[in-house]
């Protein structure tokens, strides 16, 4: 407790007269005048002592932008602040010199970013980088900044805290050096903490013990926060406040319960629709139509009318001003009040009802006991001194006419046993069984067959398609590959394909840079289409797409599916958008799977401790269900794969692990109440109560 | 609906220019980049169309008018043996582009020959390789050189063969660094689960990709090479009188009394490589800008 009390020592300036952060009419352009990207227009919002504001936005929406102008880190040229003031206890932060602006950054405002190793020096002592910033802007001495240092990274959870001091980044994992980069931003106990997307490089039980720790830390120590964040769910449960910004405007700020409850302008309405609930299954998405934002245009304008459903002339041709709702709700509508009561999800007819489909119960795809071990050599003569498992004995079937979901945290080997099922990684040993043919060790006329029987959707829209092919050719690679058909049915497929994934016929002499995020994906799909497949495997499709694009490309999964007849292995971490999309799912942990059973049962009843965690873990798009879910947020991270825990690759980190979990691998069990589906769960405490 | 279709086209509606049209867009916005290619093609055509321009042939002798200065007859004055230094620039110009451009096309075929089997085949193939690229590396270029044309006699021919042998290790180790970053992108799976072969792979996925930077460094060397072949020549071993090259010009007027007294002889062929060597340098930066993957591959942050 008396740590406590010295951290929030007092600060005489702290008694609270207006705001602590008053941000007004703020623009920002970058490149020459004339053809410059607009990437902040006229912003204004304040932020009182104590408060958590979150910022929420698209890529390129210009949340980052902001605060990064706040803090002087954008680089003049090319950006140019045009307009605005940024008064910080009085203070302009944009007129006053660097060398002022340097003290307060760092010993009033504090910022934590995307990539904590990249925010840290790598060839330094990260005791080093914790002690110069106390000794720097508060002129302490080593002794006493060293004490005040390991009071930090205790706070933040670092272990055996005095020998960490002399470690150096690369010594720690992703999770630890986000605490790290926290400590560092808190060591001088700044009113202001500014943190940029800090979870969203980590994955989701890191990510939510990264919030929790935030949360308690802006309680103890009685510090502002600034949130950035693309994810409305994640920063429902801790902020009060919430600003949305759409293509460098603010289009609506309201307290995080009014925001949720009524939303106003269409674009959040329309975000809102984009994420799937996890209280009503079932609904359909209904995503944003359209693109991305042209911020190439100057904002005279609403940005946001191209692709509201409520737009009116007025809108394309004057700008509208946030104007207030209520008290401390304001929104940035020309109709606002018009639209005041429209539904949020106004699609609700279009809902389609999984549950209803005829079961299927015929495999598809049975995988067994396959293990894919990657050799690690050393040495001159390239020994082999290990193996990385990155899976190691996993079993699963692929029912036809479903979405198998295969779950899991980076590193777990989702991605590599979709590979392996595809043949792009050849399985150490394993059984992959396709409609009666084995395609383990397919080669030849083997291997040809298993490319017309089953496709892949990669994750990265920038990097699977081909920078110098055109669209057409990109989508007709796999008939010609394959010697399917003659040029000219081969040119009306590709017609064909682009209709089916909604894309327009010019578009097919375009190259990839001229797409959006969004429309390269429908091209990654109809590629994986062309020779058409039954069976496809798509590997995290929505994880690196805006959140109002994601809608659109699960909708296109789901439409492809019921036309075409397709089975899906759908491989993700976003448990919200799983549970949306998928009929069954298998959560993978370390090369093994966990838990399988249907998305129904694994949601509603999880059995292992590892999915229990996981779910618990899957930010709630629900203010109000933030403060009462009993989060468990699990210790430490993922092990190294070539080095995994014996017995069960869990026990290191599981609350419930007792002596036997560390010496023998649990079997799988069936726990399931019916026989209709199974409900399979590997671990020796699974059932108790 | 106008609105939303201007809105929209940047990405919709706008002409396509195509990736090279881009790249050209690009490369003319970078101003010392489109001096440099304008200047450079003058330097080029003028070489090619050397007998319209010059009044005289470069070995033609005017005995009566023996170091002129600069002056209505000959342009840029006549050396110690009465020859037209303005012929002899341009027909000089002949053999030092000539050298440049012919040796890095052997040092490229080679490179990039080398660099590809390295980065594709990878393993012991790759390790043997790096060796070899190591070990020539660390020649000394110039002595090597020196050696090799003292041996086989100077000739322009030599010159060129030997300049072209030594300087692939850069261009192959960029293809192979190339390559091997390239074989992890997802678009390269893509086209194996496609069914896509191997060959296919390098020439339609692979070799387009990675040519932009390499074309870049290619150009740059022949900014080397130029410079290489003019100390060749001033050291004697490049080309042979009475042929001219820039750089045997230079040998030629390297005794004081020319230095101090007849900069015509001088100046010029220094000039000219320096205006040519920097003229390259310009493009290949231009190229640099023009081609970076990073335009269009995306912008991930």
């Amino acid at each position: 407790m008396r740590r406590t009390d010295t951290l929030t020592r007092d600060r005489p300036e702290m008694v609270g007269q207006g705001p602590l952060l008053s941000v007004q009419g703020l623009s920002v352009e970058f490149g020459p005048s004339g053809n410059s990207v607009y990437a902040v227009n006229d912003v204004s919002f304040d932020l009182a002592e104590g408060e958590s504001l979150a910022i929420v936005g698209e890529s390129g929406s210009g949340k980052s932008v902001t605060v990064q102008t706040l803090m002087g880190l954008i680089r003049k040229p090319p950006g140019r602040v045009t307009s605005g003031r940024a008064l910080f206890r009085g203070r302009d932060l944009l007129t006053i010199p660097d060398s002022e602006l340097r003290h307060i950054r760092g010993r009033d405002i504090a910022m934590i970013f995307q990539d904590p190793m990249s925010s840290l020096n790598p060839v330094l002592t990260i005791g080093l980088q914790l002690t110069e910033a106390l000794r720097e802007h508060q002129g302490l001495s080593e002794k006493q900044a060293e004490r005040q240092a390991l009071d930090m990274l205790d706070l933040v959870g670092i272990a055996n805290a005095a020998q960490r001091m002399q470690a150096f980044p690369h010594q720690f994992s992703g999770g630890q050096l986000q605490r790290i980069g926290i400590a560092m931003a808190l060591v001088c106990k700044p009113s202001i903490l500014i943190a940029d997307e800090p979870t969203t490089a980590l994955d989701v039980t890191i990510q939510a013990q990264i919030v929790e720790l935030v949360a308690r830390l802006q309680k103890e120590l009685g510090m502002a926060i600034i949130w950035i964040s693309h994810d409305l769910s994640l920063v429902a449960g801790f902020v009060e406040r919430v600003a949305v910004m759409y293509a460098g405007s603010l289009v609506e700020t309201a307290p995080v319960e009014r925001l949720f409850a009524a939303p106003t302008h269409p674009y959040t309405i329309g975000l809102l629709n984009s994420i799937p609930s996890l209280t009503a299954a079932n609904t359909r998405l209904v995503p944003i139509k359209g693109a991305p934002p042209n911020v190439m245009l100057p904002p005279t304008f609403c940005a946001f009318a191209p692709r509201c459903d409520h737009a009116v002339s007025r809108c394309r041709e004057a700008k509208p001003v946030l104007e207030p709702v209520v008290s401390g709700h304001a929104a940035a509508c020309w109709r606002w009040r018009e639209l005041h009561g429209v539904s949020r999800v106004p699609a609700a007819a279009v809902a389609t009802d999984r549950a209803s489909k005829a079961a299927p119960n015929e495999p598809l795809l049975t995988v067994f006991g396959l293990k894919v071990h990657f050799p690690i050599r050393r040495g001159v003569l390239r020994r082999q001194v290990g193996a990385v498992r990155a899976v190691d004995g996993v079993s699963f079937e692929v029912l036809r006419g479903e979405t198998l979901a295969l779950v899991g945290e980076s590193g777990c080997g989702k991605s590599t046993t979709g590979r392996a099922v595809l043949g792009l990684e050849r399985p150490s040993e394993g059984e992959i069984r396709f409609e009666g043919k084995d395609y383990a060790d397919a080669s030849g006329e083997r291997a040809k067959e298993r490319r017309r029987d089953m496709q892949m959707v990669f994750q990265n829209p920038f990097g699977s398609l081909n920078p110098r092919m055109t669209v057409g050719r990109i989508i007709g690679e796999g008939l010609r590959a394959q010697k399917i058909g003659t040029r000219a049915s081969r040119e009306a497929r590709v017609s064909e394909l682009l209709a089916l994934v909604g894309l327009r016929e010019p578009l097919r002499d375009r190259y990839p840079f001229e797409l959006s995020g969004g429309q390269r994906q429908r091209v990654g799909i109809a590629r994986a289409l062309a020779g058409s497949p039954k069976f496809i495997i798509a590997d995290e499709p929505i994880s690196a797409l805006d959140v109002s694009i994601q809608a659109q490309i699960v909708n296109l999964l789901d439409d492809l599916k019921a036309r075409l007849g397709l089975t899906y292995l759908f491989i993700g971490h976003d448990l919200s958008m799983i549970r949306y999309l998928s009929d069954r799912v298998a959560v993978m942990y370390l090369g093994r799977i966990v838990e399988t059973g249907t998305t129904a049962s694994v949601f509603g009843t999880p059995m292992h401790p590892y999915t229990r965690a996981l779910l618990s873990a899957i930010p709630v798009p629900d203010p109000k269900a933030g403060g009462t879910r009993r989060r468990i947020v699990l210790g430490g991270g993922v092990p190294d794969p070539s080095k995994p825990p014996s017995g069960c690759h869990f026990h290191p980190r599981c609350p419930k692990a007792t002596e036997i979990c560390a010496r023998v691998a649990p079997e799988p069990r069936d726990f399931s109440s019916s026989n209709a589906a199974q409900h399979i769960v590997t671990c020796h405490h699974a059932g108790e109560a | 609906m106008t609105d939303a279709t201007a809105i929209d086209a940047g990405i919709a509606a706008g002409a396509s220019r195509g990736l090279w049209g881009e790249a050209a867009r690009r490369f003319l916005h970078h101003r010392l980049a489109t001096i440099g290619l304008v200047v450079l093609a003058i330097i080029v055509l003028a070489c090619i169309f050397a007998p319209l321009i010059a009044h005289y042939g470069p070995n033609d002798i005017d005995l009566r008018g023996r170091n002129q200065p600069p002056g209505g007859v000959h342009w840029l004055g006549t050396d110690g043996t009465g020859r037209d230094i303005f012929a002899r620039i341009l027909y000089g110009g002949r053999i030092s582009l000539t050298v440049g451009f012919v040796a890095v096309s052997i040092s490229a075929a080679i490179g990039i020959f080398i660099g590809a089997v390295a980065g594709y085949f990878g393993g012991k193939v790759d390790l043997f390789l790096m060796g070899l690229i190591d070990m020539v590396l660390t020649f000394p270029r110039l002595v090597i050189i020196i050696a090799f044309v003292a041996v086989v006699g100077p000739s322009i021919l030599n010159t060129m063969l030997v300049i072209g042998l030594l300087s692939w290790p850069s261009i192959a180790r960029l293809t192979r660094g190339e390559i091997l970053s390239l074989r992890n992108q997802e678009f390269i799976l893509a086209a194996r689960s496609l069914g896509t072969s191997p060959s296919v792979i390098i020439l339609e996925h692979i070799l387009p990709n990675v040519l932009s930077p390499i074309l870049v460094a290619i150009t740059l060397d022949v900014a080397t090479v130029i410079l290489l072949e003019a100390s060749l020549s001033f050291l004697g071993l490049g080309a042979q009188a009475p042929a001219a090259s820039w750089g045997n010009m230079l040998r030629d007027a390297r005794t004081l009394s020319i230095l101090e007294s007849q900069p015509w002889m001088w100046i010029p062929p220094g000039a000219m490589i320096a205006v040519a060597v920097l003229s390259i340098n310009f493009v290949g930066d231009g190229l640099r800008d023009a081609l970076d993957p990073q335009h269009i591959m995306g912008q991930g942050k």
